[in-house]
């Protein structure tokens, strides 16, 4: 682009032009925070199942810790080698839905060690990443996050019908209807833009 | 009619794109302008010189890791700077 005076009409063009072409890419490269969470969580889940279905042993269900463990790091990783290229206001709303959900998301197991009664946990962070998912879906008015979303918050209040291992599979289709396919569907809109 | 005066500084096409860009974000990075424009590096760091020298723009720079990176963010100035001008257009097209 040379610097050069334009007439009035190509003024105003351009800066329509501008501004729809950076709202365009604006949400660009969200979809591998959801293809991290996605994998290792539905990664994870499977461990659990096999490990809890073959031994019968509960104490393998300090494997959901590996959650966060990995997670964390891989997240730190890709920021810093993922440069940041603008920030919006709805980006950072994006940002702290999730902070929030996550911090959450990690107290839950480690508040319920404490209790004396069993705690729905599983529905409980169904149900809290799924109300992620919808909202990021709402905010960025992309159609297939708030519909996982709102199917997933569903099935997290089915898993409180269902006992013992079902409640993982159950967890398991949450984690793909919820992260995984809408990840993958972003990622897809990400790359023809 | 009554025609308005156009300011100079945004009555250039590089520096109107950064500035509506930078209008659409709370801030951009250097190469993300530079992306959206098309621009050479040069030219970009030039006209973002004079944008920051008129106070319509803030830049600041910083490390991201090990990454030098250049952030660019308007300032109340340059938002009213675009506003006028794009008033000022309107009286030339009769909008």
């Amino acid at each position: 682009m040379e610097e050069k005076s334009l007439n009035s009409k190509e003024s105003l063009e351009l800066i329509a032009h501008m501004i729809q072409s950076t709202r365009s890419k604006l949400e660009k490269g969200g979809s591998i925070y959801f293809l991290i969470w996605g994998y290792i969580s539905f990664i994870t889940t499977i461990a659990v199942y096999a490990a809890l279905t073959l031994s019968g042993n509960p104490h393998y269900n300090w494997l959901w810790f590996a959650i966060p463990v990995i997670g964390v790091p891989t997240m730190a990783f890709f920021q810093r080698r993922t440069p940041e290229k603008n920030t919006t206001f709805l980006g950072r709303i994006i940002g702290y839905v999730w902070l929030v959900i996550g911090i959450v998301v990690m107290f839950v197991p480690v508040v319920s060690i404490f209790l004396d009664f069993r705690f729905p946990i599983l529905a409980v962070i169904g149900i809290l990443l799924s109300i992620g998912v919808t909202l990021t879906g709402l905010i960025i008015e992309f159609k297939t996050f708030w519909i996982a979303g709102l199917i997933c918050i569903a099935l997290s209040f089915c898993t409180l019908f269902v006992k013992g291992m079902d409640q993982i599979i159950i967890y398991g289709i949450i984690i793909i209807v919820s992260m995984i396919i809408p990840g993958h569907i972003l990622k897809r809109k990400e790359s023809r833009q | 009619m009554n025609f308005k005066e156009l300011d100079p500084l945004l009555h250039s096409e590089l520096r109107l794109s950064i500035i509506s860009i930078l209008i659409s974000v709370e801030s951009a990075d250097f190469n993300f302008i530079k992306e959206t424009t098309g621009a050479t590096n040069g030219n970009i760091s030039v006209q973002i010189e004079k944008l920051k020298t008129a106070g319509y723009i803030d830049v600041e720079k910083r490390f991201r890791g090990k990454m030098p990176q250049t952030v660019c963010k308007i300032t109340p100035k340059g938002v009213t700077a675009l506003e006028q001008y794009v008033e000022a257009l309107k009286s030339y097209i009769d909008l």
